[in-house]
């Protein structure tokens, strides 16, 4: 979740390639807490071109398709986020014991 | 035990047959006061005699067998007195009495025949007997039982600080080897348990550990990759043996820096400064520890606070509107379909046409009546129908849309307005929160730096008062000082990330395997694991709560024995050492420790602990007699009335052969203690030649009191 916010924050935005894809997926009902997941899926929502009006008339196999634009900017946007992170740490490498670096991250200036 | 009763025939100096040579005892202190050279070390030697087979030789100052020291352990008188051609023995009976008020009577013989006026043939080896009274009768004890019995007067381990000579006081505890107080401690008490029990699941723990991981192996997917994991596993147990051997490395290391600052700062003269200074480096360095564990707790609470706090969504107030307007949007196109949707529905069939009567009808039948087609019940057809009697604006809108999302994306515009405000105070809790953070860490630097002030005006009263050289010693501590307290921060550090890798590891080989493992070999680990824990807290409890038992007992000791002379102030501290290790010290009411005792305050202070510790958790002070010939020898005067009343308050009982009281006016200190019995001996040469040991013979005299 931290990653996607951070990869949101930054629009640090990345594709992920088929063979980067995990093959297990932790399902989103699961995650918690709940208003900070459904804070994440309303971002979601709005950074991914789906169209939340055609999503209510298609079929089931159209409707997986546009639904698939959601979790597909979700998983962008985090692994942009981890990119960046990993690139922070690449290039200072001390940071990793820098405690306060991800709330400076998140409270940098925009 | 408790001792009845000593009698001696013909040993050493004490001629005659027991009658003439009897000592009897009570519980309390009893006394055997007697100047130089009138039997009280011989007496002494007669329990050593009769329980070990072994007899001083003051010659040598070594302990010897009997068989080795002859007939000189015969009376010089009887010797004298013997006929050539007749046998001689010497003996001593002790009489004990058991908690269980059972009496022992033990008795050793040695003897030799007198073969002319200079030659002895002596005994090969002397002879034990011992009895048990029952009713009023003693009864021989099997020989394979006197050992016990002999255990039951004074054990082994106590013997050296029960029974024991005054000049061998200094020798018992020798206070410059750190682990000497330890080891004391370890002997008598019954630490040891929980140090061998430590060991036993240690070993046990390491054991468990490889058969789990020999049953992980077994069962695993990836044979390689265990094997592999296996031998790392083993490299990073191997790492953390040695980052813990580095960190008491360090530890020692560090409190020797810091015992060597102690000392170079109490040189300083100015007492009232050095007082000043050091409770103000004391005060500012508890402030440190206390302003440290807070920042830390602040600082691991940081990342709870990204979810808690909502920190987390710093920066995604514009998607969040985003997704308003875009709902917004969403919002109107859906009503606009819906009313649509509902629209045409009206324009098809006006609201209750057919009648209600003839839907239900229709519904019953499962048949339109308006076309005449069948309508199953569960059909589309029959569903259709029975729309017809819902209102007009009720009617579902699932048949408007095929998915309807609205109340979803409805509940995620609520959550974000909802946590707009929250958003909105995102900075200024984390702005607070930084700044907390920053007082501390500037509370600290603060600090810090008043230390090193402090250090540098330490450095400028050494400089007044000593020498470059140890104003150079000084600076050397403190950079050690320093140097290791980093070197320590930086390995707990380290072996903390090590203690982390492993269990990655460990998990690592958990996910590897396939099959199931042996659950004997998981419970195992576990269980041995929490064992060893277990053991290792309680052990410390236990031996921390000893110590500190034995330093409030020691005190009082220290100050009852002190308080009939106040040239001693101050107090025994019983210090902690990074190795685990505890040192004795005496301390002034600052905390300074006291470096210019003389060795009579010493002995105090290794008396008062050799007593706290017999007083202690295996209440040897209950249960064993202490027995001492002189130990007031190195004592400065005034010290000893107090260490006798000590003695006899909290000893069941004691044996002392002494000097002290010599005067019969100063027996009066005797009448607040708690007196067994007290006899008076003297030397006695009835020719008058007091160089002709063959005609000396002791008298043995009771006092009353």
């Amino acid at each position: 979740m931290y990653a996607f916010f951070i990869g949101l924050k930054r629009a640090a935005r990345k594709a992920i390639y088929p063979e980067d894809r995990l093959k297990t997926f932790w399902e989103m009902e699961n995650w918690k807490p709940r208003d900070l997941v459904d804070c994440l899926l309303a971002c979601a929502i709005s950074e991914s071109n789906v169209d939340m009006n055609r999503l209510e008339v298609l079929g089931e196999a159209e409707m997986g398709e546009e639904l698939s634009k959601v979790r597909r900017t979700i998983e962008e946007y985090a692994n942009g986020g981890i990119v960046y992170l990993l690139g922070l740490f690449e290039k200072e490498p001390d940071l990793v014991e820098d405690e306060m670096l991800f709330i400076r991250l998140l409270s940098e200036q925009d | 035990m408790i001792i009845k009763s000593l009698t001696l025939k013909n040993f050493q100096c004490y001629f005659g047959d027991h009658v003439d040579n009897a000592f009897y005892f009570k519980e309390g202190l009893n006394l055997i006061i007697g100047d130089n050279a009138s039997g009280k070390s011989k007496l002494f030697d007669a329990f050593f005699w009769v329980l070990k087979d072994q007899i001083f030789n003051a010659d040598e100052r070594v302990f010897v067998f009997t068989r080795n020291y002859k007939e000189k352990l015969i009376s010089d008188k009887a010797k004298r007195n013997a006929q050539v051609g007749a046998k001689l023995n010497a003996e001593v009976t002790l009489i004990a009495e058991s908690s269980q008020e059972t009496l022992y009577r033990l008795t050793r013989i040695y003897g030799a025949r007198k073969l002319d006026e200079r030659q002895w043939e002596a005994d090969s080896q002397s002879k034990l007997l011992v009895d048990e009274d029952k009713l009023g009768r003693w009864v021989p004890v099997r020989s394979q039982l006197h050992d016990s019995v002999l255990r039951r007067v004074i054990s082994r381990d106590v013997e050296p600080y029960m029974w024991f000579q005054g000049e061998q006081v200094d020798g018992l505890m020798d206070l410059t080897d750190k682990s000497t107080l330890t080891n004391v401690i370890n002997v008598l008490s019954n630490i040891q348990i929980y140090d061998e029990l430590l060991t036993i699941s240690t070993e046990g723990r390491g054991r468990a550990e490889k058969a789990l991981r020999k049953a992980q192996q077994k069962v695993t997917k990836d044979q390689d990759r265990a094997d592999s994991i296996g031998r790392e596993i083993d490299a990073i147990t191997l790492e953390i043996a040695r980052s813990e051997t580095d960190i008491e490395d360090y530890r020692a290391s560090l409190e020797t820096a810091k015992d060597r600052i102690e000392e170079l700062v109490n040189q300083i003269d100015d007492a009232a400064k050095k007082t000043e200074l050091k409770k103000e480096a004391e005060r500012l360095r508890a402030e440190m520890i206390a302003d440290e564990a807070s920042l830390n707790k602040r600082l691991s609470g940081i990342y709870k606070n990204l979810f808690t706090k909502y920190w987390i969504l710093r920066g995604s107030q514009v998607s969040l509107d985003r997704y308003s307007d875009k709902y917004k949007e969403y919002f109107t196109r859906h009503n606009k379909a819906l009313a649509e949707a509902t629209a045409s529905r009206v324009r098809e069939l006006p609201r209750d046409i057919p009648q209600p009567i003839h839907v239900n009808q229709m519904l019953v039948k499962e048949r339109c009546f308006v076309c005449g087609r069948e309508a199953k019940r569960e059909s589309e057809a029959y569903k259709h129908i029975l729309n017809l009697l819902s209102p007009g604006d009720g009617r579902s809108d699932e048949h408007v849309f095929a998915n309807d999302g609205s109340k979803f994306f409805q509940k995620l515009y609520n959550n974000s307005l909802e946590l707009k405000r929250t958003i909105a105070g995102v900075d200024e809790s984390i702005n607070s929160e930084f700044s907390l953070i920053q007082q501390y860490r500037g509370e600290i630097k603060k600090k810090e730096n008043r230390i090193k002030e402090i250090r540098g005006e330490f450095t400028e009263l050494l400089e007044d008062d000593s020498s470059e050289n140890i104003v150079s010693a000084f600076r050397t501590h403190e950079a050690n000082r320093e140097k290791y307290q980093e070197l320590l921060n930086r390995e707990n550090r380290k072996l903390e990330a090590v203690r982390v890798r492993k269990i990655q590891k460990v998990t690592e080989l958990d996910s590897l395997v396939t099959g199931a493992v042996d659950e004997l070999a998981r419970a195992e680990d576990r269980i041995y694991a929490d064992l060893v824990e277990v053991i290792r807290s309680t052990r410390n409890d236990v031996f921390d709560s000893l110590i500190s038992e034995l330093e409030d007992t020691a005190n009082e000791l220290f100050s009852e024995m002190t308080r009939r002379n106040r040239a001693i102030t101050g107090r025994i501290r019983l210090k902690r050492m990074a190795t685990g290790n505890y040192a004795p010290e005496i301390v002034d009411s600052d905390g300074y420790v006291i470096h210019s005792t003389n060795d009579s305050n010493i002995i105090l202070v290794k008396l008062a602990l050799i007593m706290a510790i017999l007083m202690s958790r295996g209440k040897l002070s209950e249960n064993y007699s202490l027995i001492s010939d002189a130990p007031t020898s190195k004592m400065a005067k005034n010290y000893t009335v107090g260490f006798y009343e000590a003695l006899s308050k909290n000893f069941r009982q004691s044996i002392v052969m002494t000097y002290d009281f010599l005067e019969g006016s100063s027996r009066e200190e005797f009448s607040n203690f708690n007196m067994g019995r007290v006899y008076s001996i003297a030397s006695e040469y009835p020719s008058g030649d007091r160089m002709d040991r063959s005609d000396l013979r002791v008298s043995i005299s009771e006092v009353s009191l």
